[in-house]
């Protein structure tokens, strides 16, 4: 077991190494010279030529792509052509705004839907079953800027029981900034008010982001709930008197588990991808605002560094959800 | 005479379902006393997983009870709540052993965990069931479990408690199978096929280990199978049930060697063991809805007269111990 988590954590190197090779492909592809745009209309050639040896951009391409890479690696993604910052330095200070949502986003959608998911599958075909499957089918189907904006009039407008905007109330003292996960931060801090105040912020642009891949998983905790109640182990343990509530819990669930795991690491994509828009509704200060602008002024370097980043965090997640998968199935840990 | 450990009587079980009423059981009769293997053979369709069923309480629901009894240590359990029979009963008092080793084991849990279960819900002696044991009582659980995996000779019961059952042959599974049968001490022991799924040797030696245990534990075994060969290895009396009637009993010795029923002496023929042509039967076993009148093998028998297609036929002591039920039987 301990192996095949060194394995899978290993994996991440050929993931990043691919990443970065997509990424810096993409950046020498952009079309343009860099050196010329920079330079301007009227700079002669000379000029350029002298900004690109500036750049290093005729070195060998090895050398750059190595380049790249280490720079990269410690959080130096080149400099912004359009607003002329250090991109590693905006990247730092939004994306633990985006991680913390769409995290706390997944822990929704992976418990909730889990145990909506076995309660629905061990009790399929009750009317509180029929229910859930009426409201995942809408969650499915829901846009989640549209959904936002529900969840604001009701919970915070009309009802006020949380607020509309925001990750902190206006006036709040910000705990000091250790990790940009405010959650984290405030118990560092000690500051259970902050900690507190941080969780009803993140309610609702979470559950937003999170409705959609809840009712996912709900569905295939379900039927994978039902498939394991009907398989011939359950008949056997039945039999040889485990009580339902055992045979339901925990042996059919571990091994209803598998899918709906893999679901949740792939639903992370999604969800931030989701967070671009939910965050402008909910005005979060996370990279998707950011990434939005990026993109309208054809910032290739902040997109790409996003990219990048974001595609790290991807590839980390699912080789957790990997680990997670090998603790629930003792196969998989050895064909792996 | 003291009464049988396990006494099932006339036992009559319908099932109503949207197609109509089933007749799954109709006259099963049986007894198993302690120390004694006794086989059920039969086809597939016949019932004999269906009456495991209902010796443990596990028939669908919809399936009803409308005679006859099904008596464990005297009391009628045919008709205790099924929660009642989960508590008392499956596990505890009867231990089970299922036909399919590779299926019947919870893939992603230790066989220990999976045995240890068993023993939980049953209770150690002294021990209530329950959720979290102290210690001392999980260390004297596990002692027992290893105990247990000893007598079925699974080699360094120790280490295989913690392994997952992939990680054992079909065969061993089926020793660990029939240990969690053992785990509890229980009296009787109900094998459904248990040798089905697996290669001839292998098969050969589960046999040779069900026998010893039955006398090493003194538990009263119901053997369930299709296998003739099998019932002749192991078992001290047979039953032969055909669409959910019982139609024949007798020692296996006495059956094998002289079967008297038509479909006892078929079923016999079709054993590729025999010597002579190897014969099958024609027809198949009637749909459970829709069962021939009188009895129910009339429309495969070759010896049948006009009146076995409007009456039962009773038992008819035949020899010492056997009972048939045809009418061309005749009493000793």
């Amino acid at each position: 077991m301990a192996l095949f988590i060194v394995r899978r954590v290993l994996m991440i190197v050929p993931i990043l190494l691919g990443l970065l090779l997509l990424t810096f492909g993409m950046l020498r592809l952009a079309p343009g010279d860099p050196a010329a745009a920079i330079a301007g209309d009227n700079a002669t050639p000379e000029q350029i030529a002298a900004i690109r040896e500036d750049l290093g951009l005729n070195r060998h391409l090895i050398v750059q792509f190595a380049d790249y890479a280490w720079n990269a690696a410690q959080g130096d993604f080149g400099v912004s052509a359009y607003s002329n910052r250090a991109v590693g330095l905006d990247i730092a200070q939004r994306l633990p705004a985006t991680l913390e949502l769409t995290f706390a986003a997944l822990v929704i959608a992976a418990v909730g839907g889990i145990v909506i998911g076995a309660l629905t599958g061990a009790w399929y075909n009750s009317s509180f079953d029929h229910f859930v499957r009426v409201v995942t089918v809408l969650g499915l189907a829901t846009a989640s800027f549209w959904f936002a904006i529900m969840l604001q009039l009701v919970f915070a407008l009309d009802l006020g029981l949380l607020p509309l905007r925001g990750r902190l109330p206006a006036g709040m003292e910000v705990p000091p900034d250790t990790t940009g996960f405010l959650l984290l931060d405030s118990l560092i801090a000690g500051r259970l008010d902050a900690f507190g105040a941080t969780l009803s912020h993140l309610a609702l642009p979470a559950v937003t982001i999170a409705f959609g891949g809840l009712a996912t998983v709900a569905r295939f905790t379900r039927s994978s709930v039902i498939e394991a109640m009907h398989s011939e182990y359950a008949a056997y343990e039945t039999a040889v008197g485990y009580p339902r509530r055992r045979v339901l819990f925990p042996f059919a669930l571990k091994n209803a588990l598998v899918t709906p795991v893999t679901q949740v690491g792939l639903l992370f994509g999604a969800f931030v991808s989701n967070a671009v828009a939910v965050e402008a509704v909910f005005d979060w200060p996370g990279l998707g605002s950011y990434l939005v602008q990026a993109i309208f002024a054809a910032d290739y370097t902040a997109v790409l560094a996003v990219t990048l980043v974001i595609g790290f965090v991807y590839g980390v997640v699912n080789i957790v959800v990997d680990v997670v998968h090998g603790l629930l199935d003792p196969r998989v840990a050895e064909r792996m | 005479m003291s009464r049988p450990l396990l006494e099932v009587r006339n036992l009559r079980i319908r099932v109503r379902g949207d197609e109509g009423d089933a007749h799954i059981l109709d006259f099963v009769d049986l007894t198993v006393d302690r120390g004694e293997v006794v086989g059920v053979v039969g086809e597939s369709g016949c019932g004999k997983s269906t009456l495991l069923k209902a010796v443990l309480g596990l028939l669908p629901r919809g399936a009803e009870l409308l005679d006859g009894e099904i008596r464990f240590k005297g009391e009628d359990i045919a008709r205790l709540p099924r929660a009642e029979i989960a508590r008392r009963i499956r596990g505890r008092a009867m231990g089970f052993v299922p036909q399919d080793p590779f299926q019947s084991f919870n893939p992603v849990f230790t066989v220990g965990r999976q045995m240890m279960e068993i023993l939980r819900w049953s209770g150690l002696p002294g021990e209530p069931a329950r959720l979290r044991w102290s210690a001392d009582t999980q260390a004297r659980a596990r002692a027992r479990l290893i105990e247990t995996l000893k007598a079925v000779q699974i080699p360094d019961p120790e280490h295989a408690l913690d392994r997952y059952p992939h990680q054992f042959s079909g065969g061993q599974r089926q020793r660990i199978l029939i240990a969690g049968a053992l785990a509890a001490r229980p009296e009787a022991i109900l094998a459904d096929e248990p040798t089905t799924a697996l290669d001839v040797t292998t098969q050969m030696q589960i046999l040779r280990l069900l026998r010893e245990l039955a006398r090493e534990f003194d538990v009263a075994m119901l053997f369930v199978s299709h296998d003739f060969g099998a019932v002749a290895q192991l078992c001290d009396r047979v039953s032969v049930m055909y669409a959910g009637q019982t139609v024949e009993t007798g020692p296996t010795t006495d059956v094998i060697a002289a079967p008297q029923h038509p479909y006892a002496r078929a079923l016999l023929a079709c054993h590729p063991d025999r010597d002579g042509p190897l014969e099958g039967i024609r027809g198949q076993v009637g749909s459970p809805l829709a069962p021939p009148p009188g009895c129910r093998f009339h429309p495969r028998c070759g010896e049948a007269e006009s009146v076995c297609s409007t009456a039962r036929p009773d038992y008819v002591h035949t020899t010492a111990g056997r009972h048939v039920a045809c009418i061309h039987a005749r009493p000793a």
